[in-house]
C-alpha cells in the first residue's frame, strides 16, 4: 500500500516509454513507405492508449510534475513558436514566384505559428479570467 | 529563498520520504525536491504538511532574503 503510488508510476512511465518508441518506429516506416494515413492513426491510437493506462492504473500527477509539465509546455511554445514562423517567413520569401511548393510550406508554417501564438493569447485570457485579478474593486 | 525543516519533522516522527509523500499525496521525487530546497511547495501542501506533524506552517517553512 505505501508503495503503491511509487511503483504505479513507475509501472506507468515504462509503458509510456514502450509506447511512445513504438509509436515513433511506426511513425517512422509509414512515412518511409509514404502512408500518412497509418501514421496519424498510430499516433491518435499511441496517445489514447496512454491516456487510458494513466487514468486506470490510478498513477497520479503531483503539484510538482504539473509544475514540470506546464514549463515545458511554455518553453517548448516559447521557443517554436517564433522559429516556425520565422522559418515559414523566410521560406515564403525566398521561395515566392518561383518554387511554388515551397511557397506552399512558407505559408503553411507561417499560419500554423500564427495560429499558436492566437491559441496562446485566447488561453491567456481564458485562464486570466478563471484565476480572478480582473475584478473591480 | 524559503527554506524547511521537513528532513528534521520527518526524522522526528520516524517517516520515511516514501510514507511521507503517501500520506500528504504527493510523489517521493517531490519530498526529495521540498527537502533539498529544489521546489517551494504550494500553500495547501504547505499546510497538509504542517497538519501531519501538528505545528504550524511557520515552524516547517521559513522566509530567508536572498542578499
Amino acid at each position: 500500500m505505501l508503495y503503491n503510488t511509487t511503483m504505479k508510476n513507475k509501472y506507468v512511465n515504462n509503458l509510456r516509454f514502450g509506447l511512445m518508441t513504438l509509436m515513433a518506429v511506426i511513425i517512422c516506416i509509414s512515412l518511409i513507405n509514404n502512408n500518412i494515413l497509418s501514421s496519424i492513426l498510430s499516433t491518435i491510437l499511441g496517445m489514447a492508449l496512454i491516456r487510458f493506462l494513466r487514468a486506470k492504473s490510478g498513477a497520479e500527477l503531483d503539484e510538482r510534475d504539473n509544475l514540470i509539465r506546464e514549463k515545458a509546455a511554455q518553453w517548448t511554445l516559447a521557443v517554436f513558436t517564433p522559429a516556425i514562423g520565422l522559418v515559414g517567413f523566410l521560406v515564403f520569401l525566398f521561395a515566392r514566384g518561383k518554387l511554388l511548393l515551397w511557397e506552399q510550406i512558407g505559408a503553411t508554417l507561417a499560419y500554423i505559428s500564427f495560429f499558436q501564438i492566437s491559441a496562446y493569447s485566447i488561453f491567456i485570457f481564458y485562464l486570466n479570467r478563471k484565476f480572478g485579478g480582473n475584478d473591480k474593486e | 529563498m524559503i527554506k524547511n525543516k521537513l528532513k528534521v519533522y520527518r526524522a522526528m516522527h520516524e517517516l520515511t520520504q516514501s510514507q511521507l509523500a503517501e500520506k500528504v499525496g504527493i510523489t517521493r521525487q517531490t519530498i526529495i525536491a521540498i527537502e533539498n530546497y529544489k521546489y517551494n511547495p504550494s500553500l495547501e501542501l504547505a499546510f497538509k504538511l504542517a497538519r501531519l506533524f501538528n505545528v504550524a506552517i511557520e515552524d516547517i517553512f521559513n522566509y530567508e532574503d536572498e542578499k
